[in-house]
């Protein structure tokens, strides 16, 4: 046992030691590669689900109302309109996943950039950015998402910039803190002396060494901005119906909670599951990418 | 000889907690094609700030304050101190190149050492992607890496020191600078590493006819490297000569003082054989002491003489230059 273990930690000739080793140690965290199973087949059902399914998720079977899960063709059962719920589902796991994507990636965006410069200026600069950071992380993103969303036309695109305005802070700080230990290294010094210009040590030379609390960071905001647009909607105040998205499917279960309880339960597993997996995930890529961890 | 690099009556100062203290005083030499200069003195002594001077890394006014020239190619107009940054950027790894103490983290960790050197190459020269990668292989082999084509798409962790401050200096001169600095290029490195990579810099230094501008506090290294010497002593030039006549003649007892300090193989271990120090530290540049900095840690201190303003640098004859109001009667009386 002891042996096999020993042989197996003989890194590959080639190849990157550093992402190899991360992979395995990704591959061998068990709710991880669980939450990326699920992820891909709830992303999966989401694209190709509608199209094997009967009934279109707008198709109204007013005779069919309330059926529960399983009843003739409608998997999940329908709703107070007799509409399809696993079209439902799938269709607003299209837009759910797209926005909490689509969010991610904006707030990475951003949020990367404004700890890069940030942390490698520092000084005055560094000092502003940051501090608008932490006052717009001062207030409860909550109501600042509400707001936002009251006085803004609710679409999906529009919800996806609001999460994604609400949700950069953590990934600046994170990155401007890291990139603050990073620039004092000699490799940064060696690169000005070779006349690298500022934004090339920043985006050629740092960015590259803080890819892995950025994905981990990244992972983690997919499942709030999952939740988030859950809430919204729930709210009323995300996607708007006829167009179903997990939250706002919730807010019309509601009414039904006592009658029709599959109606609250199959967009709120789904939410859960979602959310979960990528939490998994980004909790596995923490172990995984993580220098400091002495697993090999 | 041309003059590559001529440094006038060079100051710099560093702003503190608004006070400002005066790090580096008066320092004036010229560094000639294919000549090497060393600058010595232990840690403090403003040997390290006067090469990021010329680099141009200084932290930028208010923080940082400098006087004199730095003339590069004798062209009165281009004074290193006074440069635009876009300019200084383009001579910088370019006419200038410099490499230093820590092989190990002066390399970038996420790239491949040949996507280093290339883009080293890049930044300066518009070239193609194969071109440069064929440069890269051609320096590689220069700095006497075997198998060169193969070590591009090694990271610097799969590297030995010894290999990746040839790395290093594989990228200082991927661009033949005219002047190259090395601070403390060996210090990190083994001895038997040490030797190889001077050796290494001796011989593209006769190929490429650069200037060297070798900052050490190792006496063997300046006898190896060096065709001229500077003693630094808390930012000040305390003794200038050739390196022959510094280190067999050296009048300012600090340079004694530095090379009685290292330790010899034939003393060793022997009751006579104690390593000679000099006692105390370089002194606060907050707080220099009045006359010759050195006088309170100097074995010849003469009250009423050393203590007291100026103490000019004075010719010893044939250009070897020294700063001790005494260099006179100690030469006599041979210490």
């Amino acid at each position: 046992m002891m042996a096999n273990v020993a042989t197996s930690e003989v890194p590959p000739k080639h190849g990157r030691w550093t992402s190899s080793r991360a992979i395995r140690r990704f591959i061998r965290h068990r709710l991880a590669i669980t939450g990326l199973v699920m992820i891909t087949a709830i992303a999966a059902l989401s694209i190709i689900g509608p199209w094997l399914l009967p009934h279109g998720m707008l198709e109204i079977h007013i005779i069919d109302r309330f059926s529960p899960p399983g009843t003739d063709t409608y998997l999940l059962g329908t709703d107070e309109m007799g509409r399809d719920l696993a079209a439902r589902l799938f269709m607003a796991g299209r837009v759910s996943l797209l926005v909490g994507v689509a969010a991610m990636v904006l707030s990475t965006l951003i949020g990367a950039v404004i700890g890069l410069v940030a942390g490698y200026f520092g000084k005055v600069t560094g000092t502003v950015l940051m501090r608008f950071t932490d006052s717009v992380l001062c207030f409860p993103q909550i109501f600042l998402l509400l707001t936002l969303a009251a006085f803004l036309e609710p679409s999906a695109l529009m919800i996806t910039l609001i999460i994604a305005a609400t949700s950069w802070m953590e990934i600046a700080r994170i990155v401007s803190a890291e990139i603050r230990s990073l620039r004092e290294r000699d490799f940064v010094t060696a690169a000005r002396i070779s006349g690298a210009s500022h934004s090339w040590i920043m985006f050629r030379e740092l960015l590259p060494n803080i890819v892995g609390p950025i994905i981990v960071a990244a992972t983690l905001t997919v499942a709030r901005a999952i939740l988030i647009e859950a809430y919204v909607s729930f709210l009323g105040y995300g996607i708007q119906p006829p167009l179903p998205s997990w939250g706002n499917m919730l807010n019309n279960a509601q009414q039904y909670l006592d009658t029709a309880p599959w109606l609250a339960l199959v967009p709120g597993v789904a939410i859960t599951l979602a959310v979960t997996s990528f939490n998994f995930i980004g909790d596995g890529l923490r172990d995984a990418l993580d220098a400091r961890s002495d697993t090999p | 000889m041309t003059k590559l690099l001529t440094v006038e009556d060079l100051s710099i100062g560093f702003r503190s907690e608004g006070k400002e203290v005066t790090v580096v005083r008066g320092v004036n030499f010229t560094l000639e094609a294919g000549q090497t200069l060393a600058l010595v003195g232990e840690s403090g002594s403003g040997k390290s700030v006067t090469s990021l001077g010329i680099m141009g890394l200084l932290p930028p006014p208010p923080q940082s304050r400098t006087g004199g020239r730095i003339i590069l190619h004798g062209d009165r107009d281009t004074d290193l101190l006074t440069l635009s940054e876009s300019r200084m950027r383009r001579l910088r790894g370019d006419r200038i190149a410099m490499i230093f103490q820590e092989p190990l983290t002066s390399l970038n960790p996420v790239h491949t050492v040949g996507a280093q050197i290339v883009e080293a190459i890049r930044s300066h020269r518009t070239m193609s992607r194969k071109a440069a990668r064929a440069r890269a292989v051609e320096l590689i082999e220069q700095v006497g890496i075997p198998d060169a084509a193969a070590r591009l798409g090694n990271y610097p962790h799969e590297l030995s020191g010894g290999m990746r401050q040839r790395i290093m200096i594989a990228i200082a001169l991927a661009l033949e600078p005219d002047i190259l600095i090395a601070d403390e290029p060996t210090t990190a490195l083994d001895v038997t590493v040490q030797a190889q990579i001077i050796d290494l810099l001796r011989r593209l230094q006769r190929d490429t006819g650069m200037a060297m501008l070798f900052i050490t506090h190792d006496f063997g290294v300046v006898a190896d490297v060096a065709d001229r010497t500077i003693v630094m002593y808390a930012g000040e030039m305390v003794e200038e000569g050739t390196t022959d006549t510094v280190l067999s003649r050296p009048l300012m007892p600090y340079t004694s003082g530095l090379m009685n300090a290292v330790p010899k193989l034939e003393t060793a271990g022997l009751k006579h054989g104690d390593l000679q120090t000099i006692d105390g530290f370089v002194p606060d540049p907050a707080t220099l002491p009045e006359g010759c900095s050195f006088h309170p840690r100097c074995r010849h201190m003469r009250k009423g003489l050393c203590d007291m303003p100026p103490v000019p640098l004075e010719d010893a004859g044939d250009g070897h230059m020294v700063r001790c109001k005494r260099w006179h009667d100690l030469a006599e009386t041979g210490t």
